[in-house]
């Protein structure tokens, strides 16, 4: 294939060639094999320096795109479509983004039971964040929040976190009071 | 996204900054993390070695609460004495390894032992390297807290496992005077803020007496028996974040009940994570699902009949997949 061919599809790919030129050039790629597998790769490249490309990136492209020139009379449209195939990923992304948003403005004690489905339904207590004064030596019967509560305490004294390490871990039984 | 972060709370603090390399040793953006831990053991330390005297307040969400810590060592040990400020005057008095808890509300005191490890640098048990390989840490400047120069800290995971750290660390005394934990959004789950803080050289015994007599209190005592391995054994836990490894088994009486409680603990050097194992009874209701009490998480489940809960400051979702692989050892 002479450069100057190479040359042309580049351009026509970049929308830079004349109609003029693109015409003589397009009906030469229906019977050439060569420059349809050129414009293919052409494609692949643009595609991957802009980092477009699927990690199962378009094996089958040259096969497509041969496809794709039988039924256009010009490649752009071939273009188009590579392009179209990356549509709904970027609104699956921005859908994601604003998910993400939802995400962290949710309640943090309702976000994980909508986001994580629950391992088993076994009937159960819903479980409210509980203040953590309600402590183990309040006196009343050991319900299930008032054992969640002794869990919290014990935890406390195990907890190396760096905050801890510049005070003392009891200070979370201390600081906040017990709600209804 | 953590870099602009960072640069971003650099730039805010840059004018604070400047007036504190007038007093102290200049440091270099590019690798401040070996500064940073250097800071945070002397922190550590400082926190168990000092006289201090000081008001802080806590922020969990819309919760706010005040107290006062007086905390003293000398030749018998430490000496520590919190105060509740807002709402009922709650105290803990803490002698070397024994704590005991006032809840004037329901006139009952409570006497522990705990474990003297809890107190003397957990964090730092750990080989710093270890620590370094799961957290980022960097000085992100430098700041003012209840009156005096701090050091910003910044300690950022590596992954989506845990939560990060700030920490304001004042440069005169090493005593920690702010503190906030992130979630991987950049969210505070919680803050500490010191108001007012002294070092003052002398502290006397009656500050760090009870304001309370404790006379026609209920007491209770935990004597919990030392574990042994027999009654912990029979449970795995299949699944948990890189770098964390076992550092404490233990069997709790429950109170009251006094029913018998596995506990294992698990912690990578700064986040802890607790198991329980407990069996549950028929009749019991069993305790399911998520609760958040500002970065602190638990997570609950049934397995073989056993209520399994797991408490730690580590994301929800990372509570929940360790209490999800829970399950009785295969012999």
């Amino acid at each position: 294939m002479r450069s100057e061919r190479r040359e042309q599809i580049s351009a026509l790919l970049d929308g830079e060639l004349s109609e003029r030129e693109a015409g003589p050039l397009l009906i030469e790629m229906r019977t050439d094999p060569e420059l349809r597998s050129a414009w293919s790769r052409y494609h692949l490249m643009s595609d991957a320096l802009c980092q477009r490309l699927p990690d199962t990136a378009c094996r089958d492209i040259s096969r497509r795109v041969s496809l794709a020139l039988e039924h256009e009379p010009t490649c752009l449209p071939m273009r188009w479509r590579l392009e179209s195939r990356w549509k709904p990923a970027a609104g699956l992304a921005i859908a994601a983004a604003i998910a993400g948003v939802g995400f962290f403005g949710l309640n943090r004690n309702q976000l994980p039971e909508q986001v994580v489905p629950q391992a088993s339904t076994i009937g159960s207590a819903e479980f409210h964040p509980l203040p953590i004064a309600t402590v183990k030596w309040n006196g009343q019967p050991v319900d299930a929040s008032s054992r969640l509560s002794a869990y919290i305490v014990n935890h406390q004294q195990f907890n190396s976190s760096p905050q801890t390490q510049g005070l003392t871990p009891y200070f979370r039984v201390v600081t906040h009071e017990a709600q209804p | 996204m953590k870099p602009s972060r960072e640069i971003g709370a650099f730039r805010w603090l840059t004018p604070c900054f400047l007036i504190l390399t007038l007093s102290a040793p200049p440091v270099s953006a590019a690798d401040t993390s070996s500064q940073a831990r250097a800071i945070l053991a002397k922190m550590a330390h400082a926190t168990r070695t000092n006289n201090y005297d000081g008001t802080f307040v806590s922020i969990r969400g819309a919760d706010t609460a005040s107290m006062r810590i007086i905390h003293k060592t000398d030749s018998r040990g430490e000496h520590e004495r919190l105060i509740a400020l807002t709402g009922t005057a709650k105290e803990v008095i803490r002698r070397n390894d024994e704590v005991i808890c006032i809840f004037p509300n329901e006139r009952s005191v409570m006497v522990d032992k705990t474990s003297q490890q809890a107190f003397f640098g957990t964090a730092w048990r750990q080989p710093i390297e270890q620590v370094a390989a799961l957290y980022d840490f960097s000085v992100l400047g430098g700041d003012r807290i209840a009156g005096r120069p701090a050091w910003v800290l910044g300690i950022q995971p590596k992954d989506a496992d845990r939560y990060s750290y700030r920490l304001w660390v004042d440069t005169s005394s090493s005593l920690l005077l702010k503190s906030q934990v992130l979630d991987g959004g950049g969210s505070i789950l919680e803050q500490l803020l010191f108001t007012a803080l002294e070092t003052p050289v002398v502290i006397s015994e009656s500050a760090l007496q009870a304001s309370i007599s404790g006379e026609g209190y209920t007491w209770y005592r935990n004597e919990t028996p030392p574990a042994s391995s027999e009654r912990n054994s029979g449970w795995e836990v299949g699944w948990l974040p890189r770098g964390f490894a076992m550092t404490e088994q233990e069997m709790h009486d429950m109170p009251k009940d006094k029913k018998a409680v596995k506990h294992k603990v698990f912690s990578d050097g700064l986040a802890t994570v607790s198991v329980f194992i407990e069996k549950n009874e028929e009749q019991a209701v069993p305790v399911q699902g998520y609760s958040a009490f500002g970065a602190l998480n638990t997570y609950s489940t049934l397995a073989d009949g056993y209520q399994i809960t797991v408490v730690g400051e580590v994301p929800a979702a990372t509570v929940r997949q360790i209490a999800t692989s829970v399950s009785p050892a295969v012999p």
